[in-house]
């Protein structure tokens, strides 16, 4: 079986983010709204997923503010949501560094224990998962935080592995190792 | 649970996931998938991670959108301005020097006529000028050149040339005739070393070793 490997970008939704991103720039106000309708939920669920606990949505909001300051660094190269992702990261590794240096956060914040996820998903939706669900989520929460991210990536956003090396600083080929990596250990833990 | 040995379709299974393959790749992952187990499985966990990774945490866009800053086109950077106007002075500059200085030397390549005027003895100790006028004789020097103080105590010489004779009127004839009547030629040549200007023609070998 020859299978090319890049998959399809979902180019319809880029165009509709450029164009919005036009529009806006043009002063129509509505465009930013909708941007951020269409890509805060996909933010909020990276920077949960990564541990951002419970400042998701300060984090959410300053994606976006640090986003629309420089729009005109975008240059379209990524689509608009692997880019976000890019800021969102760098904010979440800078919120770490300033907590580690004033001493207020862990060695490591983004790792996570056993039943940190579950307790932080339930407690942000007020609703209690099913088993086979909290399971999943727990099997998450036990990654690496590089594998964290790229999973999240790839398996709830749907990035490909050249975006997610966009977006985490990597490399398509580290991205892919770590993929499987977590899918592995997923599989492992919900064997058990 | 075991994995697929096809890492090729194990790797686009979140592609078929998220609908982002071409129809021949999701066919053909599809395809594969009906005869797999273990891709099959995978492919079910799969859809069990993403749902349970969609409960995230609501955030109020209304919030976000108000946070947002008015859109600023770019300023262009002041410094590279100034570094291509400043530029393109020296290139303009530059080369209207080497224009106006070729002309002066094609000027002095189509001499007409050069005569020196017999020096004035009390002539100021101040720097001498010789002049190279433009076809009307009195009308404005085209080119001016200083000479140096040592040729000070030298006869004051002044060079008249025209660009071309038959260019000039009856009048402009008339008058730089009657001016020539004072004056005595010299050579182009002779113009361009005043210092060794003399208002005799040089004398031959054999005249001085007689």
């Amino acid at each position: 079986m020859t299978l090319p490997v890049p998959a399809v970008p979902p180019v319809a939704e880029e165009a509709a983010d450029l164009d919005l991103i036009a529009r806006w720039k043009s002063g129509d106000e509505r465009a930013a709204t909708a941007l951020v309708e269409r890509h805060a939920e996909a933010l909020a669920r990276f920077a949960a997923s990564v541990g951002a606990r419970e400042d998701v949505e300060d984090l959410v909001q300053e994606t976006f503010v640090r986003a629309f300051s420089s729009l005109d660094s975008f240059r379209g190269e990524s689509s608009l949501r692997t880019w976000l992702f890019t800021i969102a990261r760098r904010l979440l590794l800078d919120r770490r560094r300033s907590a580690r240096r004033r001493g207020g956060g862990s060695r490591n914040a983004v790792d996570v224990k056993d039943s940190d996820a579950v307790t932080e998903y339930d407690a942000l939706d007020g609703v209690v998962a099913d088993e086979t669900e909290r399971r999943m989520r727990e099997a998450v929460a036990r990654l690496t935080p590089t594998q964290r991210e790229v999973f999240t990536l790839r398996v709830s956003e749907g990035l490909s592995y050249k975006e997610i090396a966009e977006a985490v600083g990597s490399t398509e080929g580290a991205a892919r190792v770590h993929y499987h990596n977590a899918m592995r250990a997923i599989k492992e833990f919900l064997d058990d | 649970m075991t994995d697929c040995p096809n890492g090729e379709v194990r790797d686009l299974l979140p592609d078929l996931l998220h609908d982002r393959l071409t129809p021949a790749q999701r066919a053909e992952v599809e395809d594969h998938l009906l005869s797999c187990e273990d891709c099959q499985e995978e492919m079910a966990l799969l859809r069990g991670m993403r749902r349970s990774m969609h409960r995230a945490p609501k955030v109020a866009v209304a919030d976000i959108v108000s946070a947002l800053p008015a859109y600023r086109a770019p300023v262009r950077r002041l410094g590279n301005g100034w570094r291509i106007a400043a530029a393109l002075a020296l290139i303009v500059g530059g080369g209207t020097s080497i224009i106006v200085r070729h002309d002066a030397r094609v000027l002095e390549g189509n001499h007409a006529l050069v005569a020196v005027i017999p020096t004035t003895p009390a002539a100021p100790a101040t720097p001498v000028e010789t002049q190279v006028a433009s076809a009307t004789v009195h009308s404005t020097p085209a080119h001016v050149e200083r000479v140096a103080p040592e040729t000070q105590a030298a006869p004051r010489e002044l060079a008249v040339a025209s660009t071309n004779v038959g260019d000039l009127s009856d009048a402009e004839l008339d008058a730089l005739v009657n001016d020539l009547g004072s004056l005595d030629a010299v050579t182009p040549a002779e113009v361009e070393q005043p210092a060794s200007v003399s208002p005799l023609p040089p004398t031959s070998t054999s005249e001085t070793g007689a």
